[in-house]
């Protein structure tokens, strides 16, 4: 098991393991710090926290979502350490105008206007579950706070992506 | 342009996720989530990645094994060991500089005049009488 070599000092092991989990790790940094470069910071330093905590990580259970808390962990610090980001800052982070370029674009940029005028955490919480699939209690268990309090986030950011995307329903 | 973004009918889902976004509008949240490089760049964008985390994993180990020998003291250990340090510090230099400043020290006590020396001299000046002069002369030379 790559978790249990790594623990015993293979860094080959735990290159193995950022292979693995790079892409789910990176998408919960960046569903927390919304900056690309920020997401890059967080996951670097999570994955540094969990190489130096491996001695402390219970094999018997999933590698990724120890290693998933622990990135969430290093995005929040960075959250809290950042200036308060603006609506079009975040707006513009989330653009990927040479991707799909078109009509699709426009939507993509409705979106993420109307993302960037979520509150932070409702933010997190639709991209963890929506998007990659999070149960509540995983997502609770990343941002500390209860289940119950991420599956109540969970609706009000549906609800207000909604109400933010309504014009676009007609 | 809208039909994409459509949400549907919350009556249309299952009762544990009936306001669930449609999956074109997940799509379009799951691209402004990803690393802005295109697909074809994806792979080479990713191991770059790895690479510079593996290296600051690596960086990281070399720079705890370096501290190690240090954190084996616990807080008060180690705000001891500084101000011992601190105090062979201040010592060495203070034993550097003592055979500087002897000679120095021996040289202004030979030199610098005691005030025995110049009671002699003070009183020959201050003696007002014949007699007493002589009294103060003679005590001078013979304290000399």
């Amino acid at each position: 098991m790559l978790a249990e070599a790594a623990r015993a000092g293979d860094h080959a092991a735990f290159a193995g393991l950022v292979r693995m989990h790079q892409q789910r790790a990176y998408l919960v940094a960046r569903s927390i710090v919304t900056i690309h470069e920020d997401a890059e910071d967080a996951l670097q330093e999570g994955f540094v926290r969990a190489f130096q905590a491996l001695d402390r990580f219970d094999t018997s259970q999933a590698f990724g979502a120890w290693l998933n808390r622990i990135v969430a962990n290093a995005a929040l610090d960075l959250a809290r350490r950042r200036k308060v980001r603006t609506a079009e800052e975040l707006s513009d982070a989330l653009h990927t105008p040479f991707r799909d370029p078109g009509e699709a674009a426009e939507l993509r940029e409705r979106l993420a206007d109307a993302l960037a005028e979520l509150p932070e955490r409702a933010r997190s919480v639709i991209v963890m579950h929506d998007v990659e699939g999070f149960t509540h209690v995983e997502i609770g268990e990343m941002l500390g706070i209860p289940g119950g309090t991420a599956r109540s986030d969970l609706h009000h950011a549906r609800q207000k992506l909604r109400g933010l995307l309504n014009d676009l329903r007609d | 342009m809208t039909k994409e973004l459509n949400f549907p009918d919350p009556s249309d889902r299952n009762s544990a996720d009936r306001d669930a976004l449609n999956e074109p509008a997940i799509q379009l949240i799951r691209d402004a989530y990803m690393p802005p490089a295109s697909a074809a760049e994806s792979a080479a964008y990713w191991s770059s990645l790895e690479d510079r985390i593996m290296a600051r994993v690596v960086t990281s180990g070399n720079a705890q094994l370096d501290g190690r020998f240090w954190s084996v003291f616990d807080g008060w250990a180690q705000a001891g060991l500084a101000a011992a340090v601190a105090i062979f510090a201040i010592a060495g230099f203070v034993n550097q500089r003592l055979p500087e400043l002897e000679p120095q020290y021996a040289y202004e006590t030979v030199m610098a005049p005691t005030p025995e020396a110049l009671a002699g001299p003070a009183d020959l000046i201050l003696a007002t009488d014949r007699s007493a002069q002589s009294d103060a002369a003679l005590r001078y030379v013979l304290s000399h």
